[in-house]
């Protein structure tokens, strides 16, 4: 399983001369098995890049395309990704069920004549909208994908894409469960603790064990204090998560549009001192940068 | 509409937004319903608000509740003659509260306790449906005069073939509540003739809740049920009359709590 990303900004695109070392493009990552279905996570502004490179290879014909959520850094590129607009391809896009709208009506309001010369009823590539929850997906012949609800301020899964025996786990725009409880009753603070542990312990054993754990830490410990509740974690929490469910590698996502590639190489450095603890398994952890690529061997 | 003031205030806490939340009866029904349709199957399905807001982001559980209360129109319709939506509010809740108080006593968890509380806020969803359906004939067989010595159930059974109680318990199905609410909703009125056993404590607390609540007109006035509980009931019950009624000890304030409560946000 080869993971290459190609966007790895979080918010908002962040183009200039002090981010072209890790890139400015908000996410997207490709997933590729041979001879099976592409899958694609995310359709940020790096995806525009991806379709380009795509309708130039003869073996794809199947893309199945994941949504973590419906935030604009999600979805901004798909109405520059080539594939939709050629009928060669069968494209399936999966995203996170929504209370009062469906995937396709999501999607399709970024494509309204307003807002995009080609509406999606008029996209020539064969479309399918899929509205997922926490559930468990078979690709192609031998892909497995598994979600699972994390905590941002709207609906966002995890994917876990299993083939061969080889995980690769994807976690962006998710910050850790807290008790919302503080001002409660009693029963309402334990109850709100309660609900707290069983959920990242949950978490923990979708991602447990894993060979890789792509995931948001798009702030430092300080940063984080006063951006509670944004639906981001601090690199040590995304550090934590990896160390508590034993994944064999970490890579951390969703940067800052603000951060410079300077200051994201000293954050890791910073956070390599904090957590390097020569009596315990220190895991490897390195930075999304666009067209880094990790192969999973089987 | 509260909702929408307090979901259109930034300094609203998520403890703010479930107590509002849970003091309405229809709201938290249609809530728990998108919650459970929504997002999770039936056996995975989420009876309690706090762990909605939790497991679901607090932005996502106000969003839905104030959609659903702007779009809000099922309800005790006010020209209803023989309750007000206030009064079948504040039935509901003080049912509510009374079996969260029992609950606890006999020692249900903190991740059970809500579930006594929920149970008891809706048990009496299936009215309103059918009040809201068939006005005419629901103040007919709800008027305390007519048949008198009839139980209002078994008057429901003869009219429409349903009691308000089953169908309460249909509806909850259709909703995907879990399990166990719609056994506590569907049965609060026979609680003993349950095989269950799993939720037969749950659903015969919710009984005894309403019955109290009836007993001490808490809400509706101009109900025929006394409140009377039976000796299998009794029989049955985790509590003594003696632990019961230390339950029940400040019900009243605790509604009128919840009611001055809720016009403080009106203001």
């Amino acid at each position: 399983m080869d993971i290459r990303f190609w966007g790895v900004r979080g918010s908002l695109p962040s183009p200039g001369p002090d981010t072209s070392q890790f890139g400015g493009n908000t996410p997207c990552v490709e997933v590729r098995n041979e001879g099976e279905p592409l899958i694609i996570l995310d359709a940020g502004t790096g995806i525009r890049k991806l379709g380009m490179e795509i309708i130039n290879d003869p073996t794809v014909s199947e893309i199945h395309l994941f949504f973590s959520h419906t935030h604009w850094d999600h979805i901004q590129g798909l109405p520059f990704f080539a594939p939709l607009f050629s009928p060669k391809y069968k494209i399936k896009l999966h995203g996170p069920v929504h209370y009062s709208k469906n995937l396709e009506e999501i999607l399709s309001l970024q494509m309204e004549y307003t807002y995009f010369p080609v509406r999606v009823a008029e996209l020539a590539s064969e479309l399918s909208f899929h509205d997922i929850s926490e559930e468990k997906i078979k690709i192609g012949n031998g892909i497995t994908m598994e979600t699972k609800y994390v905590n941002h301020p709207v609906i966002c899964l995890a994917y876990k894409v299993t083939k061969d025996n080889k995980s690769f786990v994807y976690i962006t725009d998710h910050e850790p469960y807290r008790n919302l409880y503080a001002d409660a009753d009693e029963m309402g603070k334990e109850e709100g603790r309660l609900v707290v542990e069983e959920q990242m312990q949950a978490l923990i054993d979708f991602v447990e064990m894993s060979d890789l754990l792509v995931i948001d830490g798009q702030y430092t410990p300080q940063e984080y204090e006063t951006k509670i509740g944004w639906g981001h974690s601090s690199l040590d929490d995304a550090y934590a998560l990896a160390r508590n469910a034993g994944v064999k590698e970490v890579v951390i996502f969703h940067h800052d549009p603000d951060r410079t590639d300077a200051e994201l190489q000293q954050m890791l450095k910073d956070l390599q001192d904090r957590v390097w603890d020569p009596s315990t398994r220190t895991i490897p952890v390195r930075l999304a940068r666009e067209q880094l690529v990790i192969r999973l061997s089987p | 509409m509260k909702i929408i003031s307090l979901a259109n205030n930034p300094k609203t806490t998520p403890t703010d937004l479930v107590n509002t939340i849970s003091m309405d009866p229809l709201l938290t029904a249609k809530l728990l319903r998108l919650v459970n349709s929504a997002f999770y199957g039936p056996n995975r399905a989420i009876s309690s608000l706090n762990r909605a807001v939790i497991m679901l982001g607090f932005n996502t559980v106000k969003n839905m509740a104030l959609s659903i209360a702007v779009v809000s129109s099922i309800g005790i319709k006010d020209d209803f003659k023989w309750f007000s939506n206030e009064e079948f509010w504040q039935h509901n809740l003080g049912c509510a509260i009374a079996a969260r108080t029992m609950g606890t006593t006999m020692g249900a968890s903190p991740l059970e306790v809500e579930e006594f509380f929920i149970a008891g806020l809706l048990h009496d969803m299936g009215r309103a449906v059918l009040i809201q359906k068939f006005q005419e004939e629901c103040e007919t067989i709800y008027d305390p005069a007519y048949k008198p010595d009839i139980p209002r159930i078994d008057l429901e059974n003869e009219h429409f073939g349903i009691s308000h109680s089953e169908l309460g318990g249909v509806v909850a199905r259709h909703w995907k509540f879990p399990e166990s609410l719609i056994m506590a909703i569907g049965n609060h009125h026979a609680p003993f003739s349950m095989e269950d056993d799993h939720h037969k404590m749950l659903t015969l607390t919710v009984h005894m809740a309403d019955q109290f609540s009836h007993k001490l007109k808490i809400g509706i006035q101009n109900s025929p049920n006394t409140g009377t509980i039976s000796e299998e009931a009794w029989a049955a019950f985790k509590l003594d009359s003696d632990q019961a009624e230390k339950c029940l000890m400040g019900l009243p304030e605790s509604v009128e709590d919840a009611k001055a409560f809720l016009q403080k946000i009106d203001d």
